[in-house]
Protein backbone atom coordinates (compact mmCIF):
# COMPACT_ATOMS: atom_id res chain seq x y z
CA UNK A 1 0.00 0.00 0.00
CA UNK A 2 1.55 3.26 -1.35
CA UNK A 3 0.37 5.53 1.47
CA UNK A 4 1.96 7.15 4.84
CA UNK A 5 0.38 8.19 7.45
CA UNK A 6 -0.25 11.17 8.55
CA UNK A 7 -2.88 11.99 11.12
CA UNK A 8 -3.50 14.72 13.35
CA UNK A 9 -5.44 14.32 16.49
CA UNK A 10 -8.62 13.62 15.64
CA UNK A 11 -11.99 12.81 18.13
CA UNK A 12 -10.73 9.13 18.40
CA UNK A 13 -7.55 10.48 20.28
CA UNK A 14 -9.63 12.03 23.09
CA UNK A 15 -11.41 10.43 25.46
CA UNK A 16 -13.78 12.76 26.82
CA UNK A 17 -16.72 13.75 24.78
CA UNK A 18 -15.87 18.05 25.93
CA UNK A 19 -15.99 19.35 22.68
CA UNK A 20 -14.48 22.84 23.65
CA UNK A 21 -11.41 20.86 24.84
CA UNK A 22 -11.32 18.87 21.54
CA UNK A 23 -11.58 22.35 19.38
CA UNK A 24 -8.43 23.98 21.78
CA UNK A 25 -6.80 20.68 21.19
CA UNK A 26 -7.09 21.17 17.58
CA UNK A 27 -6.69 24.56 17.14
CA UNK A 28 -3.63 24.48 19.37
CA UNK A 29 -2.72 21.36 16.91
CA UNK A 30 -3.42 24.01 13.51
CA UNK A 31 -1.31 26.46 15.62
CA UNK A 32 1.55 24.67 15.76
CA UNK A 33 1.74 22.88 12.40
CA UNK A 34 1.10 26.80 11.07
CA UNK A 35 4.41 27.77 13.38
CA UNK A 36 6.22 24.97 12.29
CA UNK A 37 6.30 25.32 8.90
CA UNK A 38 6.79 29.04 9.50
CA UNK A 39 10.25 27.81 10.46
CA UNK A 40 11.02 25.42 8.21
CA UNK A 41 9.67 28.57 5.90
CA UNK A 42 12.50 30.56 6.87
CA UNK A 43 15.94 28.59 5.89
CA UNK A 44 13.95 27.67 2.95
CA UNK A 45 13.68 31.11 1.50
CA UNK A 46 17.38 31.81 2.29
CA UNK A 47 17.99 28.75 -0.01
CA UNK A 48 16.01 30.13 -2.18
CA UNK A 49 17.69 33.47 -2.82
CA UNK A 50 20.89 31.95 -2.15
CA UNK A 51 20.66 29.37 -4.96
CA UNK A 52 18.90 32.54 -6.96
CA UNK A 53 21.83 34.77 -6.33
CA UNK A 54 24.24 32.20 -7.80
CA UNK A 55 22.25 31.29 -10.47
CA UNK A 56 22.32 34.90 -11.80
CA UNK A 57 26.15 34.86 -11.37
CA UNK A 58 26.30 37.34 -8.44
CA UNK A 59 29.27 35.11 -6.96
CA UNK A 60 30.30 35.23 -10.90
CA UNK A 61 30.68 33.31 -13.94
CA UNK A 62 29.62 29.54 -13.93
CA UNK A 63 30.14 26.48 -15.59
CA UNK A 64 27.37 24.75 -17.45
CA UNK A 65 27.29 21.50 -14.82
CA UNK A 66 27.60 24.23 -11.34
CA UNK A 67 24.49 26.06 -13.30
CA UNK A 68 22.41 22.99 -13.98
CA UNK A 69 22.96 21.53 -10.56
CA UNK A 70 22.02 24.77 -9.40
CA UNK A 71 18.83 24.77 -10.94
CA UNK A 72 17.97 21.38 -10.38
CA UNK A 73 18.93 22.43 -6.38
CA UNK A 74 16.53 25.58 -6.70
CA UNK A 75 13.77 23.55 -8.42
CA UNK A 76 13.91 21.02 -5.37
CA UNK A 77 13.66 23.38 -2.54
CA UNK A 78 10.70 25.12 -4.42
CA UNK A 79 8.89 22.03 -4.31
CA UNK A 80 9.96 21.40 -0.62
CA UNK A 81 8.17 25.29 -0.31
CA UNK A 82 5.06 24.06 -2.41
CA UNK A 83 4.89 20.78 -0.33
CA UNK A 84 4.56 22.74 3.06
CA UNK A 85 2.09 24.80 1.64
CA UNK A 86 0.13 21.70 1.06
CA UNK A 87 0.59 19.96 4.00
CA UNK A 88 -0.93 23.28 5.74
CA UNK A 89 -3.85 23.38 2.97
CA UNK A 90 -4.69 19.61 3.40
CA UNK A 91 -4.52 20.15 7.58
CA UNK A 92 -6.76 23.06 6.83
CA UNK A 93 -9.41 21.04 4.92
CA UNK A 94 -8.81 18.15 7.53
CA UNK A 95 -10.16 20.08 10.39
CA UNK A 96 -12.65 21.81 8.54
CA UNK A 97 -10.89 25.47 8.59
CA UNK A 98 -10.82 26.41 5.43
CA UNK A 99 -11.79 30.05 5.13
CA UNK A 100 -12.93 30.89 1.64
CA UNK A 101 -13.23 34.33 0.54
CA UNK A 102 -16.19 34.57 -1.89
CA UNK A 103 -16.28 37.28 -4.45
CA UNK A 104 -17.75 37.64 -7.84
CA UNK A 105 -15.26 35.17 -10.45
CA UNK A 106 -15.38 34.94 -13.63
CA UNK A 107 -14.54 31.11 -13.77
CA UNK A 108 -13.64 30.53 -17.46
CA UNK A 109 -11.40 33.33 -17.83
CA UNK A 110 -9.89 31.82 -14.30
CA UNK A 111 -9.60 28.19 -15.93
CA UNK A 112 -7.81 29.89 -19.36
CA UNK A 113 -5.44 31.45 -16.76
CA UNK A 114 -4.58 28.26 -15.31
CA UNK A 115 -4.23 27.04 -18.92
CA UNK A 116 -1.86 29.41 -20.30
CA UNK A 117 0.34 28.91 -17.12
CA UNK A 118 0.23 24.92 -17.72
CA UNK A 119 0.84 25.59 -21.43
CA UNK A 120 4.78 24.82 -21.20
CA UNK A 121 3.93 21.78 -19.32
CA UNK A 122 1.53 20.74 -22.09
CA UNK A 123 4.13 21.38 -24.82
CA UNK A 124 7.01 19.77 -23.15
CA UNK A 125 4.71 16.84 -23.57
CA UNK A 126 3.03 17.21 -27.04
CA UNK A 127 -0.23 17.00 -25.21
CA UNK A 128 -3.75 17.88 -27.39
CA UNK A 129 -5.42 19.73 -25.57
CA UNK A 130 -9.08 20.91 -25.72
CA UNK A 131 -10.79 23.50 -23.67
CA UNK A 132 -14.81 24.21 -24.76
CA UNK A 133 -17.73 25.44 -23.16
CA UNK A 134 -22.03 23.70 -23.52
CA UNK A 135 -23.85 25.04 -25.05
CA UNK A 136 -22.65 27.79 -25.59
CA UNK A 137 -19.25 30.41 -25.12
CA UNK A 138 -18.93 33.02 -22.52
CA UNK A 139 -17.94 34.12 -19.22
CA UNK A 140 -19.17 32.12 -16.19
CA UNK A 141 -19.93 34.95 -13.41
CA UNK A 142 -20.26 33.30 -9.55
CA UNK A 143 -19.51 33.82 -6.02
CA UNK A 144 -16.29 32.27 -5.24
CA UNK A 145 -13.15 32.39 -3.60
CA UNK A 146 -11.06 31.88 -7.38
CA UNK A 147 -7.69 31.68 -5.61
CA UNK A 148 -8.12 28.26 -4.19
CA UNK A 149 -10.94 27.09 -7.48
CA UNK A 150 -8.16 27.66 -9.23
CA UNK A 151 -5.96 25.67 -7.11
CA UNK A 152 -8.19 22.83 -7.63
CA UNK A 153 -8.87 23.25 -11.35
CA UNK A 154 -5.11 23.11 -11.88
CA UNK A 155 -4.23 20.10 -9.47
CA UNK A 156 -6.78 17.91 -11.44
CA UNK A 157 -5.28 19.36 -14.91
CA UNK A 158 -1.53 18.61 -13.93
CA UNK A 159 -2.89 15.20 -12.60
CA UNK A 160 -4.26 14.98 -16.31
CA UNK A 161 -0.53 15.98 -17.81
CA UNK A 162 1.29 13.80 -15.44
CA UNK A 163 -0.34 10.82 -16.08
CA UNK A 164 -1.05 11.10 -19.99
CA UNK A 165 1.59 9.86 -22.24
CA UNK A 166 3.42 11.93 -24.98
CA UNK A 167 0.78 12.98 -27.32
CA UNK A 168 -1.97 11.80 -25.38
CA UNK A 169 -5.19 13.77 -25.24
CA UNK A 170 -6.77 16.06 -22.55
CA UNK A 171 -10.48 17.24 -23.24
CA UNK A 172 -12.03 19.87 -20.55
CA UNK A 173 -15.82 20.60 -20.59
CA UNK A 174 -17.78 23.22 -18.77
CA UNK A 175 -21.55 22.75 -18.68
CA UNK A 176 -24.06 24.82 -17.09
CA UNK A 177 -26.16 22.43 -15.51
CA UNK A 178 -29.46 23.41 -13.57
CA UNK A 179 -27.46 25.83 -11.71
CA UNK A 180 -24.88 24.69 -11.24
CA UNK A 181 -21.60 24.52 -12.95
CA UNK A 182 -20.28 21.13 -13.87
CA UNK A 183 -16.47 20.35 -14.99
CA UNK A 184 -14.94 17.32 -16.37
CA UNK A 185 -11.42 17.06 -17.72
CA UNK A 186 -10.97 13.85 -19.32
CA UNK A 187 -7.45 12.36 -20.32
CA UNK A 188 -6.50 8.93 -22.04
CA UNK A 189 -3.68 8.59 -19.67
CA UNK A 190 -2.48 5.77 -17.32
CA UNK A 191 -5.74 5.42 -15.50
CA UNK A 192 -6.42 4.14 -11.81
CA UNK A 193 -6.07 0.18 -10.97
CA UNK A 194 -9.47 -1.02 -9.88
CA UNK A 195 -8.45 -1.98 -6.28
CA UNK A 196 -6.95 1.35 -5.67
CA UNK A 197 -9.82 3.89 -6.48
CA UNK A 198 -11.57 3.79 -3.39
CA UNK A 199 -8.13 5.26 -2.02
CA UNK A 200 -7.89 8.05 -4.56
CA UNK A 201 -8.89 10.78 -2.38
CA UNK A 202 -6.67 10.11 0.60
CA UNK A 203 -4.34 12.37 1.91
CA UNK A 204 -0.79 10.94 0.18
CA UNK A 205 -1.92 8.03 -1.75
CA UNK A 206 -0.41 7.31 -4.88
CA UNK A 207 -1.78 5.06 -7.24
CA UNK A 208 0.82 2.25 -7.62
CA UNK A 209 0.96 2.77 -11.77
CA UNK A 210 1.30 6.34 -11.06
CA UNK A 211 4.70 5.17 -8.55
CA UNK A 212 6.40 3.28 -11.21
CA UNK A 213 6.12 5.86 -13.98
CA UNK A 214 8.21 8.28 -11.38
CA UNK A 215 6.34 10.96 -11.78
CA UNK A 216 6.76 13.54 -9.01
CA UNK A 217 3.57 14.43 -7.20
CA UNK A 218 2.93 14.72 -3.47
CA UNK A 219 -0.25 12.74 -2.94
CA UNK A 220 -2.14 15.85 -1.60
CA UNK A 221 -3.52 17.41 -5.01
CA UNK A 222 -6.51 15.17 -5.37
CA UNK A 223 -7.33 15.47 -1.66
CA UNK A 224 -7.29 19.24 -1.33
CA UNK A 225 -9.31 19.59 -5.10
CA UNK A 226 -12.04 18.16 -3.51
CA UNK A 227 -11.90 19.95 -0.23
CA UNK A 228 -11.99 23.13 -1.92
CA UNK A 229 -14.47 22.13 -4.28
CA UNK A 230 -16.72 20.77 -0.98
CA UNK A 231 -16.20 23.81 0.83
CA UNK A 232 -18.01 25.24 -1.67
CA UNK A 233 -21.00 23.21 -1.68
CA UNK A 234 -19.85 21.27 -4.71
CA UNK A 235 -18.56 17.56 -5.13
CA UNK A 236 -16.15 15.60 -6.83
CA UNK A 237 -15.84 12.36 -8.71
CA UNK A 238 -14.06 10.63 -11.24
CA UNK A 239 -14.16 7.27 -13.56
CA UNK A 240 -11.27 5.79 -14.49
CA UNK A 241 -9.75 2.41 -16.34
CA UNK A 242 -6.81 1.44 -16.14
CA UNK A 243 -4.07 1.86 -19.32
CA UNK A 244 -7.49 3.40 -20.45
CA UNK A 245 -7.95 7.32 -19.09
CA UNK A 246 -9.27 9.14 -16.28
CA UNK A 247 -12.49 11.37 -16.32
CA UNK A 248 -12.39 13.74 -13.43
CA UNK A 249 -15.60 16.02 -12.99
CA UNK A 250 -16.97 18.49 -10.14
CA UNK A 251 -19.67 20.40 -9.52
CA UNK A 252 -19.49 23.65 -8.59
CA UNK A 253 -23.40 25.19 -7.56
CA UNK A 254 -23.93 28.59 -9.09
CA UNK A 255 -26.09 29.92 -5.72
CA UNK B 1 22.41 63.77 -1.34
CA UNK B 2 19.06 61.53 -1.17
CA UNK B 3 18.42 58.93 1.05
CA UNK B 4 19.01 55.78 0.35
CA UNK B 5 19.60 54.13 3.77
CA UNK B 6 17.50 51.23 4.42
CA UNK B 7 16.86 49.25 7.62
CA UNK B 8 16.16 45.94 7.66
CA UNK B 9 14.64 44.49 10.76
CA UNK B 10 14.95 40.94 10.81
CA UNK B 11 15.96 38.26 14.16
CA UNK B 12 17.25 35.48 11.47
CA UNK B 13 20.97 35.24 10.75
CA UNK B 14 20.72 34.06 7.67
CA UNK B 15 18.58 36.05 5.36
CA UNK B 16 19.54 39.44 7.01
CA UNK B 17 22.92 38.63 5.68
CA UNK B 18 21.60 37.89 2.21
CA UNK B 19 19.31 40.58 2.59
CA UNK B 20 22.11 43.30 3.69
CA UNK B 21 24.21 41.59 0.38
CA UNK B 22 21.74 41.80 -2.39
CA UNK B 23 20.74 45.54 -1.17
CA UNK B 24 24.27 46.90 -0.46
CA UNK B 25 24.91 45.80 -4.03
CA UNK B 26 22.11 47.22 -5.35
CA UNK B 27 23.32 50.61 -3.93
CA UNK B 28 21.56 51.15 -0.54
CA UNK B 29 23.02 52.02 2.26
CA UNK B 30 22.22 49.00 5.05
CA UNK B 31 21.53 49.36 8.65
CA UNK B 32 19.86 46.20 10.53
CA UNK B 33 18.13 45.48 13.74
CA UNK B 34 17.04 42.54 15.48
CA UNK B 35 14.18 43.43 17.43
CA UNK B 36 11.57 45.87 17.74
CA UNK B 37 13.01 47.88 21.01
CA UNK B 38 16.32 48.66 18.81
CA UNK B 39 14.34 48.68 15.62
CA UNK B 40 12.53 51.76 16.99
CA UNK B 41 15.54 53.79 18.62
CA UNK B 42 17.38 53.09 15.21
CA UNK B 43 14.97 54.55 13.17
CA UNK B 44 15.07 57.91 15.44
CA UNK B 45 18.67 57.94 15.47
CA UNK B 46 19.12 56.99 11.70
CA UNK B 47 16.22 58.08 9.60
CA UNK B 48 16.27 55.38 6.87
CA UNK B 49 14.23 56.27 3.93
CA UNK B 50 12.24 52.34 4.43
CA UNK B 51 12.02 49.93 6.57
CA UNK B 52 11.92 46.46 5.67
CA UNK B 53 9.62 44.67 8.53
CA UNK B 54 9.68 40.86 9.54
CA UNK B 55 6.94 40.26 11.86
CA UNK B 56 7.95 37.31 14.38
CA UNK B 57 10.52 38.54 16.32
CA UNK B 58 11.74 38.40 20.06
CA UNK B 59 9.68 40.18 22.30
CA UNK B 60 7.60 42.83 20.50
CA UNK B 61 6.25 41.48 16.90
CA UNK B 62 6.67 43.28 14.10
CA UNK B 63 3.01 44.67 14.05
CA UNK B 64 3.69 46.21 17.43
CA UNK B 65 6.88 47.82 15.63
CA UNK B 66 4.78 49.03 12.73
CA UNK B 67 2.25 50.40 15.44
CA UNK B 68 4.18 52.49 17.27
CA UNK B 69 6.20 53.76 13.84
CA UNK B 70 2.72 54.81 12.54
CA UNK B 71 1.58 56.27 16.06
CA UNK B 72 4.53 58.41 15.84
CA UNK B 73 4.43 61.91 14.07
CA UNK B 74 8.34 61.36 13.41
CA UNK B 75 8.32 58.17 12.14
CA UNK B 76 5.26 57.56 10.45
CA UNK B 77 5.81 58.88 6.90
CA UNK B 78 8.74 56.30 6.49
CA UNK B 79 7.56 53.47 4.15
CA UNK B 80 6.89 50.39 5.35
CA UNK B 81 7.29 46.86 3.62
CA UNK B 82 6.46 43.78 5.54
CA UNK B 83 8.55 40.91 4.71
CA UNK B 84 7.66 37.88 6.48
CA UNK B 85 6.60 33.68 6.16
CA UNK B 86 3.49 34.69 7.50
CA UNK B 87 0.85 35.03 4.51
CA UNK B 88 -2.37 34.29 5.35
CA UNK B 89 -5.43 36.65 3.92
CA UNK B 90 -5.62 37.48 8.18
CA UNK B 91 -2.25 38.86 8.26
CA UNK B 92 -1.98 40.44 5.32
CA UNK B 93 -4.73 42.57 6.10
CA UNK B 94 -3.71 43.32 9.31
CA UNK B 95 -0.24 44.96 8.24
CA UNK B 96 -2.05 46.55 4.81
CA UNK B 97 -4.61 48.09 7.67
CA UNK B 98 -1.86 48.97 10.43
CA UNK B 99 -0.45 50.97 7.49
CA UNK B 100 1.85 48.89 5.67
CA UNK B 101 2.69 50.14 1.98
CA UNK B 102 2.91 46.19 1.38
CA UNK B 103 3.57 42.80 2.67
CA UNK B 104 5.88 40.34 0.56
CA UNK B 105 5.57 36.35 1.44
CA UNK B 106 9.77 35.70 1.50
CA UNK B 107 9.45 32.19 0.25
CA UNK B 108 7.18 33.69 -2.91
CA UNK B 109 10.32 36.42 -4.18
CA UNK B 110 13.32 36.60 -4.92
CA UNK B 111 16.15 38.99 -3.55
CA UNK B 112 15.59 41.30 -6.87
CA UNK B 113 11.95 41.14 -6.45
CA UNK B 114 12.83 42.91 -3.18
CA UNK B 115 15.39 45.30 -4.48
CA UNK B 116 12.52 46.39 -7.08
CA UNK B 117 9.85 46.84 -4.46
CA UNK B 118 12.24 49.19 -2.48
CA UNK B 119 13.41 51.11 -5.60
CA UNK B 120 9.00 51.23 -6.54
CA UNK B 121 8.35 52.51 -3.45
CA UNK B 122 10.95 55.11 -2.74
CA UNK B 123 9.87 56.47 -6.55
CA UNK B 124 6.43 56.98 -5.33
CA UNK B 125 7.38 59.29 -2.58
Amino acid sequence: MSRVSFRLISDKDVSSKDDNRLWNLSNRQTDFVSMATHQIKTPLSGIKWTLNMLLRGDAGPLTDDQKEWLQTSYESNERVLSLIDEMLESIRIDEDKLILEKKSTDLVSMFRETLKHLDPLIRRKSIKLSFRLEPEEGAINISADGQKLQIAFQNLVENAIRYTREGGNIDIIITKESGDIKVSIKDNGIGIPEQEKKDIFARFFRASNAYRKLEKGSGLGLFIARGIVEKHGGKMWFESKEKEGSTFYFIIPTT
Amino acid sequence: MENNKVLSIEDDKFLSSLVAKKLSAAGFEMIHATNGEDALDMVKDEKPAIILLDILLPEMSGFEVLEKLKADEETKSIPVLLFSNLGQREDIDKGIKLGAEKFIVKATVVLDDIVKEIQDTLAKK
